[in-house]
């Protein structure tokens, strides 16, 4: 019995002991990687990857602007072979279980991500659900390294711009998984964010200081892909539009002409707290009918003009300025997609494959041409549900 | 086998736990069927559909065991052929469950070796494997059977909890149009396909004679696979809905790669807590088939079952090293997933309808036999 103890204790302390001792990640040998970047370089991949300082963290010292993080960049003929080739230079192998975003710049963009995404699935470090990101007319080193957020690192900056699609429906927040469910399902192309490097006016004093803060990312837009070939740009409204009909919009706001009979524009803002899209597609003597009918509510976040909205009649101008706008921001968004790139963004296809199966079957391979020609119809129903804590704007004067 | 002690007597919800894991650890490591070219959105549907067909692939094993109630796969196959034969018919069973078990260690090794442990030698994760397996099996059915008792709620509880915490994730999108896409046939054929991985009924058969009810045999087959079915049904709408459809077939191991995607807000790494109630799962599962293999071979050679350790040990870990330094398991390079699927079928289906016939030939000798046996005892 005495044996059978002690050989039961060695047991278990070998195995505390040795847990992972092969495979330990010591945190003082890892280059933390938090975005990383690749680019076409004369013919070669150029892996641009941003890591934490650690010695930064480490000394606990340091103010806000002080650099927190740092560039490290490896080339080679794969993504593999340019990722190994960081340690021959920095001295540290990047880790990358914390990547929260992909960069691509545009030239590898437009000869298509796919063949270079292998490595992002096929790692077992690299989770699927970091953000894809198009560097707009830019190389995605030239995006990375800007800080012009209120983030320490230059990495949570880019990730916050991309999550802002919660306040903001102008940018979209495609992640890996996504865009290779876009890739595989027929019918659908992907659509992935964009970031692109703009200056910013200089009101920000500090920013002489560091060098780092005179320009600003911006995530406004999207970049269109036909299967994994960059073939284009949406524009922000147009975005906001896709937004609306993928339903991707929770909250978000939308700027609206003010219905009132004035000079000048005049415009007011509803900030929608539930949006419903419900998608359709109609077959009706072999022409092809898209059909979105969406659903806001919201409250009014700002109104500008002589309007009293304490009136019911008001407030349902309001609500009807409200739809229109959407109604007209989206089909000049499925037409400018129709025409512009002839092919379907937006799913169609896959309401078209649930109501029309056997259908499907027969014109599954032309759908994008199609789609180009199909007609569109929208219906936008807004609920205006609260005026914020005013009852009527400023302007309107009590008699 | 022999006489079961008293003390070796398996309850009927142990049972029923002992099989539902062992059962439930092929769909959330490999998920053949996500893989198969039968996989579509209606997955989910030949699951369910899976079901009377495993009952119909295990039946000639089931009647078996019902007819000789007591007796364990191995003492009504002599039963029924005779000495000689019913060597020989032995003698593939334990090569069948050798097979197995060679199969099962091999793969968890290579699993541990690309999803966790990339730098351990394969002899560490296998030298930790081997003691506890064999630690397990040394307590006998029993204990195995208690272990089951403990271990199923862990297991299932971070299962579902895994499940739950994913849901944000899901996109039911990727299931429609429901049943429209589908044929029969493929349906049908993506259903067996699910039904000839329950090759755990082997396990059952070869524990029978322990069962502290054995009357309750159906009730542990329908019960486990009921509960297993529930579990590949899970599984596979929680894998199907978060990584898609069509990229859900290019994975090796896809519920670790699902549980890789959980996060809640900043968090992330449940794929650890996957790894280690799925190594604990495996770790069960092989210290089953090595529990039958060791009987098997205990009995062919007639030799006490602790005495067959070393050798098949050593089986064990000549072929997952040469495999693993070889190649991987997971490319058609050494076994093709044909092959896994026809060898059981040799154990499930081929050898007990052969038996079934010759009972049906022999019934009689084989009642006065058993009469006779009786009377004498």
């Amino acid at each position: 019995m005495k044996w059978k103890i002690v050989i039961l204790i060695s047991y278990l302390m070998c195995i505390v002991i040795l847990t992972g001792c092969f495979d330990a990640n010591e945190l003082d040998q890892l280059a933390i990687s938090l975005v990383v970047g690749l680019d076409l370089e004369n013919d070669k991949l150029l892996y641009t990857a941003e890591v934490i300082d650690l010695r930064y963290s480490s000394e606990g010292s340091g103010s806000i602007n002080d650099v927190s993080v740092k560039y490290v960049q490896g080339t080679g003929n794969t993504v593999y072979e340019a990722f190994r080739d960081i340690p021959l230079k920095f001295g540290r192998r990047i880790y990358g279980a914390h990547i929260k975003a992909v960069i691509f710049g545009e030239d590898i963009a437009k000869k298509g991500l796919v063949p270079y995404m292998d490595v992002l699935f096929r790692s077992r470090e690299i989770r699927e659900s970091a953000y894809v990101i198009v560097a707009k007319g830019a190389k995605a080193y030239e995006v990375m390294g800007i800080n012009s957020g209120s983030e320490q690192m230059p990495a949570n900056y880019i990730v916050s711009v991309i999550e802002s699609i919660e306040h903001n429906a102008k940018t979209i927040d495609t992640n890996i998984i996504d865009f290779i469910n876009y890739y595989y399902r027929m019918g659908q192309h992907p659509v992935t964010a964009v970031l692109e490097k703009k200056e910013k006016l200089a009101l920000n004093h500090t920013g002489e200081e560091t060098g780092t803060q005179e320009f600003e990312l911006s995530s406004i837009g999207s970049a269109v892909f036909k299967n994994d070939i960059l073939v284009g740009y949406l524009n922000g409204n147009d975005t906001k539009s896709f937004n609306f009909i993928l339903g991707n919009v929770n909250s978000g706001v939308i700027t609206f002409p003010t219905p009132v009979e004035e000079d000048g524009n005049l415009f007011s803002f509803l900030v929608a707290i539930k949006v419903n899209t419900k998608n359709d597609v109609l077959l009706e003597n072999d022409r092809i009918i898209l059909k979105t009918k969406i659903k806001i509510k919201g409250y009014l976040g700002e109104v500008e003009g002589n309007i009293d909205i304490t009136k019911g009649e008001n407030l349902e101008k309001m609500a009807e300025a409200c739809s229109k706008t959407v109604e007209e921001g989206i089909k000049s968004t499925v037409k400018k997609v129709q025409q512009e790139f002839g092919f379907d963004i937006f799913g169609f296809s896959h309401e078209f494959h649930k109501k029309y199966t056997n259908e499907w079957r027969k014109i599954e391979g032309n759908w994008d041409e199609i789609f180009a020609e199909a007609d569109f119809e929208i219906e936008v129903d807004t609920d205006i549900i609260s005026t914020g804590l005013l009852n009527k704007p400023l302007t309107v004067k009590e008699k | 086998m022999g006489k079961t002690k008293v003390k070796d007597k398996i309850y009927t919800h142990q049972a029923i736990f002992l099989i539902t894991i062992y059962r439930s650890m092929t769909p959330l490591t490999y998920a053949p069927l996500l893989k198969s070219s039968f996989a579509n959105q209606d997955t989910w549907f030949m699951i369910l559909l899976s079901i009377p067909y495993t009952i119909l692939y295990c039946l000639p094993l089931l009647y078996l065991s019902n007819k000789f109630m007591g007796m364990d796969l191995l003492e009504y196959t002599e039963t029924i052929t005779g000495k000689f034969v019913g060597r020989i018919l032995e003698t593939i069973y334990g090569i069948i469950f050798l097979f197995y078990l060679t199969f099962f260690t091999t793969s968890f090794i290579e699993i541990l070796n690309s999803a966790l442990y990339p730098n351990t030698p394969p002899w560490v994760n296998l030298s930790i494997l081997i003691v506890t397996v064999i630690y397990i099996v040394s307590k006998g059915a029993m204990n195995i059977a208690r272990l089951s008792e403990i271990l199923f709620p862990i297991l299932f509880f971070t299962f579902f909890m895994l499940l739950i915490l994913g849901f944000e994730d899901y996109n039911f999108q990727y299931f429609f149009p429901i049943l429209r896409d589908s044929t029969f046939k493929q349906l049908s054929l993506g259903a067996m396909l699910n039904s000839v991985y329950y090759i755990d009924i082997l396990i059952l058969v070869m524990l029978t004679s322990h069962l502290e009810k054995k009357k309750d045999l159906n009730k542990v087959f329908i019960h486990s696979l009921l509960y297993t079915a529930i579990t590949t049904l899970f599984a596979s709408v929680a894998i199907q809905a978060t990584l898609g459809i069509a990229y859900a077939k290019y994975i090796n191991f896809p519920f670790y790669n699902y549980a890789r995607l959980i996060r809640i807000g900043d968090t992330m790494g449940f794929d650890l807590l996957y790894i280690i109630t799925w190594m604990i799962g495996f770790i069960f599962r092989i210290s089953g088939y090595f529990y039958i293999t060791t009987v098997t071979f205990g009995k062919l050679f007639n030799v006490d079952e602790r005495k067959t350790y070393i050798p098949i040990t050593i089986i064990m870990i000549v072929v997952a090293l040469y495999v693993q330094g070889k190649t991987t398991i997971v490319t058609e390079k050494i076994i093709s997933p044909l092959f896994v699927i026809g060898v059981g079928s040799v154990g499930i289906i081929l050898i007990p309808v052969i038996l079934l016939i010759t009972y049906f030939f022999r019934r009689k000798s084989i009642k006065s036999e058993n009469t006779g046996s009786s009377k004498r005892n």
